[in-house]
């Protein structure tokens, strides 16, 4: 309960942090190296805590650094969580886009479960955060909203063309299905550690074969069964 | 039938005792304003000003706004839970899922801030998860007994496929009427057209076929049957 209460306490005293982590930024390749020493630190620690269990403390200690060199680039650890945020969507984005343009047919559907399942599986904390934020807090649903979408437009587009039957708007929602059904997946698996068949832990494989699996009995239709 | 259900079914009768009247209207009153507002936003002031009630006639019926909402969840559980055990008894498997389907849309559009605050809790509350959970373990395995009826297909769904199925249902619908994401309402139809194409993904997934083109209203528009 108490977790709870700190992460919609943090919703409504914080809606636009982040804006001032550029100018704050120094110029200097140690101050960089520092930077990314903390967000490092901060990723690791969302591993195993929930953000909002995590204290400014907790992240000087594990980055070796002191709470002045933290506040000397990040006003607020509100500001640090934003921008391990927007990296993490940014990369998980880019990262299902490359699979989607890199091939066609099945390869492809392996391809966008694996970015998927990677990001969950090498980022588990950052992925968890992000997930619980989106669903927290409206300005985290915003954002992957806007991330995802020309994802789930380009998606829409390959199954619209593997199956001319399907009408555009068909098309987006099935590929916006698709998706949903890969997040609702690990989410149970990462997010709510709950998953009832292979274990978690060194077995991605055999969850990236499960979605594989799903997916393509979902676009299938009459014909090929 | 637990007193508040049987208090609901006989609301408005003159026999009805006075504080009964109160507790429901309490409860009617954190149900609306939950359709608009996060939990953490609303006070016991705003709950009684919404109900018509005395702050005294809150404190009558409960210690706390935490106590309210445990109550009016576990009703809306009990209420949801029993529509979908009632899909269990339809024969051919279409119908079950049909049906399921159908009952996760209207607890959706019956009390949408509920549903939300459920999620929300569910996200960070083991107790929340925890009733989710047993829930929806048990309902799966009468939904994957029913399904395997008659079956014996080395490729029958067991309980994972259906639990993993049955939150992509719910975090899609959770998209649509909760986050209202433009794309899904642009994409997804009206409600019939979302329970029927919905049903039809879940019953692919599960069943590795479409059903019976005969079954279906949007045939000739939906999901490329």
């Amino acid at each position: 309960m108490a977790e709870r209460a700190g992460v919609v306490a943090d919703a409504h005293q914080s809606a636009s942090a982040g804006d001032g982590a550029a100018e704050r930024a120094p110029a200097s390749k140690k101050g960089d190296r520092t930077r990314e020493r903390i967000k490092s630190a901060f990723s690791h620690l969302l591993d195993g805590k929930s953000f909002a269990s995590i204290t400014i403390a907790d992240i000087c200690q594990s980055a070796d650094i002191t709470v002045g060199g933290f506040y000397f680039h990040f006003g607020s650890q509100e500001e640090l969580l934003d921008e391990v945020m927007v990296e993490h969507l940014a990369r998980l984005v880019a990262d299902v886009e490359a699979a989607l343009a890199g091939a066609d047919g099945d390869a492809v559907v392996a391809a966008v479960c694996r970015a998927f399942v990677s990001a969950y599986s090498e980022r588990s904390g950052l992925a968890r955060t992000f997930q619980r934020l989106t669903r927290m807090r409206a300005d985290y649903a915003a954002r992957w909203r806007q991330a995802s979408a020309p994802t789930i437009v380009q998606l829409g587009a390959k199954l619209e063309a593997e199956r001319p039957e399907l009408a555009p708007p068909r098309a987006r929602f099935l590929a916006y299905a698709l998706i949903t059904m890969i997040i609702s997946k690990l989410d149970q698996v990462y997010v709510y550690k709950e998953y009832m068949g292979s274990k978690p832990g060194g077995r991605s494989d055999g969850l990236e074969r499960d979605l594989v699996t799903i997916w393509l009995r979902m676009v299938t239709g009459p014909d090929a069964s | 039938m637990t007193t508040e259900a049987s208090a609901a079914l006989t609301l408005g009768k003159p026999r009805q005792k006075r504080g009964e009247r109160t507790r429901l209207k309490i409860k009617g009153a954190f149900t609306r304003l939950l359709d608009g507002r996060d939990y953490s936003d609303l006070t016991i002031t705003d709950i009684c000003r919404e109900a018509g009630v005395a702050t005294g006639g809150f404190y009558f019926h409960y210690a706390k706004k935490a106590d309210l909402l445990a109550e009016v969840i576990g009703e809306h559980s009990v209420a949801f839970w029993a529509r979908l055990n009632g899909a269990l008894h339809y024969q051919d498997p279409y119908s079950v899922i049909f049906h399921a389907t159908t009952a996760l849309v209207a607890a959706y559009l019956d009390a949408p801030g509920v549903v939300r605050c459920f999620n929300q809790l569910a996200m960070t509350d083991r107790l929340y998860v925890d009733m989710w959970d047993t829930a929806a373990r048990a309902w799966i395995s009468g939904l994957i007994a029913t399904l395997s009826q008659g079956g014996g297909r080395s490729d029958a769904p067991t309980v994972a496929d259906g639990y993993s199925l049955l939150s992509f249902v719910d975090l899609l619908l959770f998209k649509i009427y909760i986050e209202r994401d433009p794309m899904l309402l642009e994409s997804a139809g009206d409600i019939d057209e979302v329970t029927e194409n919905l049903a039809v993904l879940w019953y692919r997934a599960l069943l590795g076929s479409s059903p019976p083109a005969a079954r279906l209203a949007y045939a000739h528009q939906g999901l490329g049957l």
